[in-house]
């Protein structure tokens, strides 16, 4: 367990030339871990630790992570290495290179303790997976520890680990968050490269950190945007800036009326009533805004997603059906019934929604708080329905609030605000495209209030 | 559904996916905002990464 920061733990380890010492205690921690870390890389972080100090020895940081320990989801390329996707042992792959992201947090100091569980494919929101189990919940045993990055919210939860990288297609690296009580920080679609990460929608997957805290969540952001050369849709736009600088003046914040808010439990209307009024008392502008019409998009998301995922996994369903497990199957295979012109359609429809969007939300605020979850995670054993009668309902409840964000392609950071007896309630900073930095200073002040509240 | 070669449907599954997959294509194809949408011919023609970020 670590109660240190990133900002400490890299602080630490410079001046004391100590990673290796770290990163044995933080090995040790993790032993048991066996819900959570797929596979401990125990040779490879001790001989990265033994690197960085030899480095900090002559007075050199590696860069702001130097010497901090991570793990992340098992979807991201390590040259010689296998990325497990989650899945049966037999789908897995030996990677020729290193992933983008995973380079570029070697490259700023990390010491990568190894891989996290994840939903089969990352398709599943709840956690479960056919093959693994579901990794525990760190903050409500018995609940769902949240999917598609399950592993990444339940080490981040557990203080295995500060930081863990997920990926978000429909709400997968927001979900876990909530479910564990953590920080999670999806992305603008384009932000982050995608080379060497497995795919699953291409036109709607993220990759972005989970983290113990905001500022350490758009620290690990702002070490892996940006352009590689080589994805051709990640944007060469302005760097999202490592630290926050407060709120800016005139914010404006809009929240949702009752029309979104169906499902939604009484306490997590009131949270919202309390974080409206401490901004008000703070001078941040608000306002009730109609985007009733954000929860009419879900088959359109799933049409796209689905056919996608189709598309990807096509040639290994038909060469080794077996390695599938039941639900993923079930939901793969949908793509079979759903005809070409529907998937062109539902890409016109993104186009439209986008634009809406943008006017009729993001032309009137700076800023949106919406809710997560309707309420704290479900039990587990409640939602554990594998392939069967139900699984679209399900999975329409879990991403009602998070799926609108990746079919409009917006970033986005959930935050706990409470912690209940059933768990964390958890809120969603949304914004337009590129607004990372404003979202991380909002999310950053609300974060405050609430501690300072509690 | 040559995409499941190899391993059929339980009879379960069989039941559930048409259903599924005929409503998810009605959400799209009936949604309110593609029908009053007057230019929706002229999308045909955009490039399709027009919708992204």
């Amino acid at each position: 367990m670590t109660a240190l920061t990133i900002d400490q733990q890299a602080a630490a380890r410079l001046t004391g030339c100590d990673a290796a010492k770290a990163t044995e205690t933080a090995l040790a921690a993790i032993d048991n871990e066996t819900t959570i870390f797929s596979r401990i890389e125990a040779d490879n972080a001790r001989a990265r630790a033994k690197a960085l100090d030899t480095l900090a020895a002559t007075g050199q940081s590696a860069g702001p992570l130097h010497g901090v320990t991570m793990a992340h989801k098992d979807m991201f390329d390590r040259a010689g290495s296998i990325t497990g996707f989650g899945a049966h042992p037999e789908a897995g792959k030996l990677a020729q290179r290193t992933s983008t992201v995973l380079a570029r947090l070697d490259a700023a100091g990390q010491v990568d303790l190894g891989r996290l569980y994840m939903s089969e494919f990352a398709m599943g929101p709840t956690g479960h997976n056919h093959h693994w189990g579901i990794p525990r919940n760190t903050a409500h045993p018995g609940a769902i520890s949240g999917g598609s990055s399950s592993g990444s919210g339940a080490a981040v939860g557990a203080g295995l680990v500060r930081a863990a990288l997920g990926s978000d297609t429909g709400g997968s690296i927001r979900l876990p968050a909530a479910a564990n009580g953590v920080v999670g920080f999806k992305p603008t679609q384009g932000r982050v490269p995608m080379t060497g990460v497995m795919p699953l929608c291409f036109t709607q997957d993220t990759v972005g950190p989970l983290a113990r805290t905001v500022a350490e969540a758009r620290l690990v952001l702002s070490v892996i945007a940006g352009p590689d050369g080589i994805d051709p849709v990640c944007a060469d736009v302005a760097p999202i800036p490592p630290r926050g600088t407060g709120v800016p003046d005139g914010l404006r914040v809009g929240f949702s009326d009752a029309g979104f808010l169906p499902a939604v439990s009484e306490r997590m209307h009131d949270m919202l009533s309390t974080l409206r009024n401490a901004m008000t008392h703070q001078g941040i502008a608000t306002e009730t805004l109609d985007i009733t019409d954000w929860a009419s998009y879900g088959e359109a998301a799933n049409v796209i997603a689905m056919s996608e995922a189709a598309a990807v996994h096509a040639d290994r369903l038909a060469l080794v059906p077996h390695v599938y497990g039941d639900q993923v199957r079930t939901r793969l295979a949908q793509a079979a019934a759903m005809p070409g012109f529907a998937y062109v359609r539902a890409r016109q429809l993104r186009q439209l929604a986008r634009k809406r969007a943008l006017e009729q939300v993001f032309g009137k605020v700076d800023l949106l708080v919406i809710p997560t979850l309707p309420d704290t995670a479900p039990m587990a054993a409640d939602v554990d329905i594998g392939g069967g009668q139900g699984i679209a309902q399900l999975i329409g409840s879990l991403v009602h609030f998070t799926r609108p964000i990746n079919f409009f392609g917006f970033p986005a950071l959930s935050l706990p605000v409470a912690m209940t007896e059933d768990g964390p309630l958890s809120v969603q900073v949304v914004g337009p495209d590129w607004s990372e930095s404003v979202i991380a200073d909002l999310a950053q002040w609300i974060e405050s209030t609430v501690s300072a509240a509690a | 559904m040559d995409i499941l070669a190899g391993r059929a449907l339980s009879p379960a599954e069989m039941a559930i996916l048409p259903d599924q997959a005929q409503r998810m294509v009605k959400g799209v194809m009936q949604h309110p905002m593609l029908r009053d949408a007057h230019d929706v011919p002229q999308l045909v023609a955009i490039d399709p990464d027009g919708d992204r970020p």
